[in-house]
């Protein structure tokens, strides 16, 4: 089962009297099925589904089957029926979809994906130690020290293909961590008893209502946290449903019919006894079951027809299945997951889908509303910077080309496709010289400091030409000129954050990259932020001038995006 | 033809060009006048308050129209709260015209006003822009522990004050606030424009700082 209740795993955590964190190696699922002869689809096929809300859809439409619907969590079970010809689909997520794939691929079934079904939106977890792993930006600062986070995972679940994702927006690859398997998702031997009884286990891949358990409340872990979760990686685990491609090709009007099935019934995600009749599947009877059925549904965001040709498709989707399945692969060899190339084709549609590059930016309007609410929230200590990057210019540059900066942009773009549910900061930073200088004024007048005053007035003289006579001034009057200097700082940082934004939607139109530029937030630091606030030397007043590219989560829905669609 | 796209061409490019702060209504400017029209102004032949309302007017006349500009005299009642003055001058301009001098010198009243206004503005601007207050006065305050009281408030809350002295050298405000002095509505006009217009240097290289 992929989900839980609450009461469920207290009910675990009460009656296990010991609960181990027992590992298993990672190995193709070839080495573990039970047969290779590969026989026909036969007639009555069956529906497979997984404990997700999809299963809902399947229920709604399980006429179309000639055997009706099955609960298969197990990918195992899955593989086997497949072989045998009990069902020609497989469903899973994308990532374990690959481990299936290499088995089947090997055995000569072609399987290719008909379907993407959702995304999961908060579902799914990862909490990490807080004296180890604050951030992702930590995590970053581990591989150049050389050093490797230790990560629980369930092997072969759900979350295999969002690690390979999260490493890889942090310039990490699968050599730079350890990784210990465990056989289930949660409960006895999964990742959430891991962290918590192994030492070495630095980070864990859970689902939310583990999180919730082991992070707050009673059954809190002192020092383990929530590090990120697919509400801020909000593609990174897609499920979908494969198909055998011999049987798809001889029944294509069918697999149509189940796919438009699927799609239309999204608007019943809300139908009380689809809904209970899906609940009594995955949890059973009673008033507790339909709650937690529609806990899991609220933490899933459903594909609609013009989502899921985006995601099969769409080629300047940057979280397609093509290069999912690329960067899932390349991993899953290293770690001996699978053992070949997995290829996964989306099954031919002939869907006219757009090559241009969809951009979205919000009216000036929103942009200055956002902006409000952006900063009521950091004032309130509400955002969560989980990653950033830098990138740096001149003194007085204003313009910036996408020749010089296109890698820093690109890298931004995806980042930003990559946690599509966070806000992109994009943040201004100016020389905090002068600003410093006059904070000092002020400082120095206030405590009636004569000779700091003089040092200040040196130094201003020198770098720019006016006598300021601090001393004949009161400190009102020093008080209003710095607040000037404050105030240009942070417009001209703000104005270059602005520009460094319009350059990278217009990199991202031109080179056909998909971008969500209405969560871009720009915002001037001015030189409230330096990362040396007394530069002693050129390099680290060069490294003040910057604009850094922040992922920041916030827990509170958006009132911006109330009305917003979907990306 | 050739020609006119060429033309039309350029001209798109001088758009593209467009700084950012015409695009981001966060950095817009806030320019408040504080007019005194206060007994004192009064005069025969080009008295204070004729020099003061020419001098006004061509400098609404010349501000870039998309500042947020807002007025009030300290007596008659006049209250123009802050928006972009966009094409509205002559509106403005006349407001200015039927000014009389007469009453008192209620500077930290009017402060009071103005600094609730800019600070509405600024939360507005999510804390971005420029906010400057320019008073135009010809004598002491008849409220100066209140005008004190906003002087003070104003600088904490990021404000810029620039005090014009109308033919006289010298203002309690000096000790507070920026001062200089004018005579001619000619001389008011330039001082006015440069009060909107600060100038800020900048240091592009690397100078150590010994403090």
């Amino acid at each position: 089962m992929r989900r839980i209740t609450k009461m469920g795993f207290a009910a675990i955590l009460a009656l296990s009297t010991s609960l181990s964190a027992a590992y298993v190696q990672p190995i193709p699922f070839s080495k573990k099925i039970s047969g290779n002869t590969v026989k026909s689809v036969n007639s009555n096929y069956y529906m497979p589904v997984i404990s997700w809300g999809d299963v809902l859809f399947a229920i709604d439409n399980k006429k179309l089957f000639p055997s009706g619907i099955k609960l298969v969590d197990n990918p195992i079970q899955q593989i086997n029926d497949v072989i045998a010809g009990k069902t020609p689909f497989i469903r899973q997520t994308v990532g374990s979809g690959v481990m299936i794939v290499d088995t089947l691929n090997n055995l000569g079934v072609e399987m290719e994906v008909f379907h993407s079904v959702s995304d999961s939106n908060g579902g799914d977890v990862i909490v990490s130690k807080t004296n180890k792993i604050k951030s992702l930006d930590d995590l970053k600062k581990m591989k150049t020290s050389g050093e490797k986070p230790t990560i629980a995972i369930q092997y072969g679940g759900p979350h295999i293909g969002w690690l390979v994702q999260l490493l890889d927006s942090v310039g990490m690859t699968v050599n730079d961590v350890n990784i210990k398997f465990t056989e289930e998702l949660f409960g006895n031997n999964s990742p959430e008893t891991a962290i918590t009884e192994d030492n070495s286990i630095d980070m864990a891949f859970v689902i939310s209502t583990s999180a919730a358990m082991i992070t707050e409340g009673e059954y809190a872990i002192p020092n383990v946290k929530v590090l990120t979760s697919t509400k801020v990686m909000n593609k990174a685990i897609t499920d979908v449903i494969y198909v055998r491609k011999d049987w798809a090709d001889a029944n294509r009007d069918q697999l149509q019919k189940i796919r438009r099935a699927y799609l239309d019934s999204i608007k019943d995600v809300k139908n009380k006894s689809l809904v209970n009749e899906s609940a009594k599947m995955l949890f059973g009877d009673g008033e507790q079951a339909i709650a937690d059925f529609e806990g899991l549904i609220s933490e899933i965001k459903f594909h609609n027809e013009e989502a899921s040709n985006k995601f099969l498709f769409s080629p300047t989707n940057p979280n397609n299945l093509t290069n999912k399945v690329a960067k899932i692969t390349t991993s899953f060899r290293v770690l001996g997951l699978i053992s070949s190339d997995v290829k996964i084709k989306p099954y031919n549609w002939d869907v006219a889908v757009s090559n241009s590059a969809k951009i979205r930016e919000l009216d000036t309007a929103k942009t200055a509303q956002l902006e409000r609410e952006v900063a009521q929230l950091d004032n309130a200590g509400q955002g969560q910077v989980i990653f950033k990057k830098k990138i740096y210019f001149s003194p007085n540059q204003s313009v910036f080309s996408d020749v010089e900066y296109a890698k820093d942009f690109e890298e931004a773009i995806k980042l930003s496709s990559t946690y599509g549910g966070a806000i992109l900061k994009v943040v201004g930073n100016v020389d905090p010289s002068l600003v410093r200088a006059w904070s000092k004024a002020v400082e120095f007048k206030e405590q009636g400091n004569d000779s700091g005053l003089d040092k200040v007035e040196a130094y201003l003289l020198k770098t720019t030409g006016e006598r300021q006579n601090f001393r004949s001034k009161s400190v009102n009057l020093i008080k209003s000129d710095y607040n000037m200097i404050r105030n240009s700082a942070k417009t001209i940082s703000k104005e270059r954050a602005n520009s460094v934004k319009r350059a990278l939607v217009e990199y991202a139109k031109k080179q056909n990259f998909d971008l969500d530029a209405s969560r871009l937030v720009v915002i001037g630091e001015g030189g409230d932020s330096p990362v040396y606030d007394k530069p002693a030397n050129q390099d680290q007043f060069r490294a003040n001038i910057r604009v850094e590219f922040q992922i920041t989560n916030y827990n509170a829905e958006l009132d911006t995006f109330s009305n917003v669609q979907d990306f | 033809m050739k020609t006119l796209v060429k033309i039309l061409l350029v001209f798109s490019m001088i758009i593209g060009l467009s700084s950012a702060k015409d695009l981001d209504p966060t950095l817009d400017k806030n320019v408040f006048i504080i007019f005194d029209d206060s007994g004192s102004m009064d005069g025969l032949y080009n008295s204070r308050i004729d020099r003061a309302r020419k001098a006004t007017q061509s400098f609404i006349q010349d501000l870039d129209p998309n500042i947020n500009l807002g007025i009030v005299a300290l007596n008659a009642g006049l209250v123009e709260g802050l928006s972009k003055i966009g094409n509205k001058q002559n509106y403005l301009k006349s407001k200015i015209a039927i000014l009389n001098a007469s009453g008192g010198t209620y500077i930290g009243d009017r402060l009071e006003y103005v600094n609730q206004v800019l600070k509405r503005q600024k939360e507005l601007q999510a804390g971005y822009g420029e906010y400057i207050i320019v008073i135009v006065t010809d004598g002491e305050a008849s409220d100066e522990n209140k005008m004190y009281l906003e002087v003070e408030k104003a600088i904490n809350q990021g404000f810029l004050i620039k005090t014009i002295g109308l033919d006289i050298k010298q203002h309690k405000l000096q000790k507070v606030t920026s001062f200089i002095s004018a005579e001619t509505s000619n001389q008011l006009v330039q001082e006015m424009k440069k009060a909107i217009s600060p100038e800020i240097k900048s240091v592009s290289s690397f100078e150590p700082q010994n403090f």
